[in-house]
C-alpha cells in the first residue's frame, strides 16, 4: 500500500482546567492516545458524540491545539515541533474547513480578498493579476459567480458562505483538508450541494479528507473508512460499509442503532440499542475501558485493563469481547 | 376520532424595516386526538412561526393576519377576540395547561438562577388549586416519569448541574405538568447527540401511548419523523406543499420539493453508494413572495403556469394532498409548458 499522507502515533491532547494558586489543575483528556493512518486520495470519517475529542483531533492536525504527547506525521515528517519555513510549507499542504460559515469569514473583507489572502501570505504567483485570475478559477470551481468577487460575506446564504470557505481552503492547492462538521450548520437541501462539491474537488484534485461529523448517514456516504471515537479513544476503525453493516464494538453498535433512518418501514421494525446514562466526564474517565460504564456487555475485565485497538476481521476494534474469541 | 387542533387558512405576517415578511401563508391542517404530526421544513419555511401563532408567542412585530385556530373546537385565533387583553388572559389559561411547548435549546429555555423545583412547580401552581407540597410531589413524579434518576435530590438543583439530555427531559416534564391535550415540540432533539436523541424520541413516543395527548413535532430531520410520526406535513416558503401519512410521504411523494428532500439525504441503510441529488439554489426570500408557487425557482419541472398562479391542492387519498401544478389534469396530458 502507498505511504500514508497522515499518520497519528499515540496522539494525546490534554487541557488543564480549574487550576489555581497552590491548587492542582485537573486534566481534561480530550484525546487520549489515538493512532491512525490516512492514505492519499482517501476520505476518513471521524464520528462520535460531542465531547469525544473528534474536533480536538482535527484541530491538533492543523496545529490549532498543541498535542500533549505523540506524533503527527504528514508525509513522514513530524509536524508537532516544526516552525519557521517548515511550518509555512506545512500550512500550504494542510488546510481546514470550519463548521460555522458565519464565524469563519471576516465580515470586512470582500470574497475576492478572503480567497486571495492565503496566496498573498504565501507568495503564490508573482503578480496580483495572476492571483486574481486564480481567485476567479476557484469561484468557478466551487460554483459561485464571477461578480461575487466584490461582495461581502453578509450578502451570501449559509451554503454559499461555506463555498467561499472551501474556495479559500483550495487557494494553496493543499494535499490534505480537515473538514470539521462542514455541513451541520446548513439546511438539508443545501448539505447535499456541499457534499457533492467536496466529492467533485476530491475527484479532480486528489485531496485527502479527514471528515469530522456527528451526522453518521452523511459520514457513511462520503467516507472510505471510518473511525469511531468515544471519550478521547478510538474504539473501532474500518471500511465504512463494513462498519455500518456489521459494527463490532458495542458502542458502534449502539451509536448506529440510534441513527434515525429516513424510511418509516425500516425505522418501525428496527431494534434500537438505547444506551443508559450519559458520557462520563473526561476529567475522571472510567478505569479500564472508557465505555464500560454504559456498555451492555461489560465484564469485570473491562474495569481492570484498557483494551488496545486490535485487528478483527480486517478491522481494528478496541474491545475484550473479540480478544477472548481469538484465544 | 375528532380533531384536537384545527387550523384554517392561517396567515402570519411580520412587519420589518424592509417590508412585510409573509412567514405563514394560508396554512390549513388538523391534528387528531392521540396523533403525532410532523412538520418538516428548512429554516425560514414558517414551520416554527405557524406554531408560535397557535401558542400566541409571536414576536412583537408579528401578527396573525387571517385564519382560525380551533383548539378542541374553541377558536383561539387572536382575531376572534375583542381586545388584546382578553386574548392574553385566555391564552394564559390555555398555555401550559391545555397545550404546552417543548423548545429546541434547553439552556436558553430554563432560567439559570431558579431551581428545577421552582420552574417545575410553577405551571402546576398556576393552573391548579394545590398546595406547594402537593405541587412538589407532582413535580417529583414528573421527573421520575421522564427518566431522571433520584428526582427527590435532583429537584433542588439548578439547570447547569444537568447535562443537555437531562435538561431536555426537564423541559418535557414542565410541558407535561398539567397533562396538556396538545404538545408542540419545536426541534426537541436538534441540540442533542444521537444516542441521547434516541432516548428522548423513545420518551416522547412512550408519552403519547401513555397520556393519549396529541403531539406536533417540528423538525428539519426526515429521519426523526420517519419513525415517530403518523402523518407528516412538508412546509416550504410559508406554505404546506404536501401532507400525508408517513408512508405516503416517504414512498409516494408527489411534490417536487418533497422528492428533492428525499433524494438529497443519505440513508445509511442503502447497500450501494447512491449519488445525492441536491436541490439547486437556496430557499426563497420571504419578503418578495409572489402569488405563485414558492418552489418555482428551484424546481426542475417548473412550467409557465407555476410562475403565474398558486397551484391548488390536489387530493391523492383521504390523507394525502399536495399543491403542485404537475398533478393538474392538463399538465398530465403534456399541455402545460
Amino acid at each position: 500500500m502507498a505511504e500514508p499522507i497522515l499518520e497519528l502515533k499515540d496522539l494525546k491532547v490534554y487541557f488543564y482546567v480549574n487550576g489555581g494558586f497552590l491548587k492542582k489543575k485537573d486534566e481534561v483528556k480530550a484525546v487520549d492516545g489515538i493512532s491512525l493512518k490516512i492514505y492519499p486520495g482517501e476520505t476518513f470519517g471521524l464520528v462520535g458524540e460531542s465531547g469525544c475529542g473528534k474536533s480536538t483531533t482535527g484541530r491538533a492536525i492543523v496545529k490549532i491545539n498543541q498535542p500533549t504527547s505523540g506524533q503527527i506525521l504528514i508525509d513522514g515528517q513530524d509536524i508537532t515541533k516544526i516552525h519557521g519555513e517548515d511550518l509555512k510549507k506545512f500550512r500550504q499542504d494542510v488546510q481546514m474547513i470550519f463548521q460555522d460559515p458565519y464565524a469563519s469569514l471576516n465580515p470586512r473583507m470582500t470574497v475576492g480578498e478572503i480567497i486571495r489572502e492565503p496566496m498573498d501570505i504565501h507568495g503564490i504567483f508573482d503578480t496580483k493579476e495572476e492571483r486574481e485570475k486564480r481567485v476567479r478559477e476557484l469561484l468557478d470551481l466551487v460554483g459561485l459567480k464571477q461578480d461575487h468577487i466584490r461582495r461581502y460575506p453578509h450578502e451570501f446564504s449559509g451554503g454559499q458562505r461555506q463555498r467561499i470557505g472551501i474556495a479559500r481552503t483550495l487557494a494553496l492547492n493543499p494535499k490534505f483538508i480537515v473538514c470539521d462538521e462542514p455541513i451541520s450548520a446548513l439546511d438539508v437541501s443545501i448539505q447535499a450541494q456541499v457534499i457533492n462539491l467536496l466529492e467533485k474537488i476530491q475527484a479532480e484534485m486528489g485531496i485527502s479528507y479527514l471528515f469530522i461529523a456527528h451526522d453518521l448517514s452523511m459520514v457513511k456516504h462520503i467516507s472510505d473508512r471510518i473511525g469511531v471515537m468515544y471519550l478521547g479513544n478510538l474504539v473501532e476503525v474500518g471500511n465504512s460499509d463494513e462498519v455500518y453493516t456489521d459494527p463490532l464494538h458495542p458502542y458502534t453498535q449502539a451509536l448506529l442503532s440510534s441513527v434515525p433512518i429516513p424510511d418509516p418501514k425500516i425505522a418501525r421494525e428496527r431494534q434500537r440499542i438505547v444506551l443508559e446514562g450519559e458520557l462520563p466526564s473526561p476529567i475522571n474517565p472510567p478505569s479500564g475501558c472508557v465505555f464500560r460504564t454504559r456498555c451492555p456487555k461489560a465484564t469485570e475485565k473491562c474495569a481492570q485493563a484498557k483494551p488496545e485497538l486490535k485487528e478483527v476481521n480486517g478491522r481494528l476494534v478496541a474491545c475484550f469481547l473479540y480478544e477472548d474469541n481469538k484465544e | 376520532m375528532s380533531a384536537m387542533l384545527e387550523i384554517k387558512n392561517l396567515s402570519t405576517e411580520f412587519s420589518t424595516d424592509n417590508g412585510t415578511v409573509q412567514a405563514v401563508r394560508d396554512v390549513s391542517f388538523e391534528v387528531q386526538k392521540g396523533e403525532i404530526l410532523g412538520i418538516v421544513g428548512e429554516s425560514g419555511s414558517g414551520k416554527s412561526q405557524t406554531m408560535f401563532s397557535v401558542m400566541g408567542l409571536l414576536a412583537g412585530n408579528g401578527r396573525v393576519a387571517t385564519g382560525e385556530i380551533l383548539l378542541d373546537g374553541k377558536n383561539i385565533s387572536p382575531l376572534a377576540f375583542k381586545s388584546e387583553k382578553e386574548y392574553e388572559d385566555t391564552m394564559s389559561d390555555i398555555r401550559g395547561n391545555d397545550m404546552a411547548m417543548i423548545f429546541q435549546d434547553p439552556m436558553t429555555f430554563l432560567n439559570p438562577v431558579l431551581t428545577i423545583e421552582t420552574q417545575l412547580t410553577e405551571p402546576i401552581l398556576n393552573h391548579n388549586n394545590v398546595s406547594k407540597a402537593e405541587a412538589r410531589q407532582r413535580a417529583i413524579e414528573l421527573m421520575a416519569k421522564v427518566g431522571i434518576p433520584s428526582p427527590e435530590s435532583r429537584i433542588k438543583q439548578y439547570p447547569h448541574q444537568f447535562s443537555g439530555g437531562m435538561r431536555q427531559r426537564i423541559i418535557i416534564a414542565i410541558a407535561l405538568a398539567c397533562n396538556p391535550k396538545l404538545i408542540i415540540a419545536d426541534e426537541p432533539t436538534t441540540a442533542l447527540d444521537v444516542t441521547i436523541q434516541a432516548q428522548v424520541l423513545d420518551l416522547i413516543s412512550g408519552l403519547r401511548d401513555e397520556l393519549d395527548s396529541s403531539i406536533i413535532m417540528i423538525t428539519h430531520d426526515l429521519g426523526v419523523v420517519a419513525s415517530l410520526c403518523d402523518r407528516i406535513a412538508i412546509m416550504y416558503g410559508g406554505k404546506i406543499v404536501e401532507i400525508g401519512t408517513a408512508d405516503e410521504i416517504f414512498y409516494n411523494p408527489q411534490h417536487p420539493y418533497t422528492k428533492g428532500l428525499l433524494s438529497c439525504i443519505a440513508n445509511p441503510e442503502d447497500k450501494e453508494k447512491k449519488e445525492l441529488h441536491p436541490i439547486p439554489g437556496s430557499p426563497p426570500d420571504l419578503l418578495n413572495l409572489g402569488d405563485w408557487c414558492p418552489f418555482v425557482d428551484r424546481c426542475e419541472k417548473a412550467m409557465k403556469v407555476c410562475k403565474m398562479k398558486m397551484p391548488s391542492q390536489e387530493v391523492y387519498s383521504d390523507t394525502h394532498q399536495a399543491s403542485c401544478w404537475l398533478s393538474h389534469p392538463l399538465a398530465k396530458e403534456g399541455k402545460g409548458e
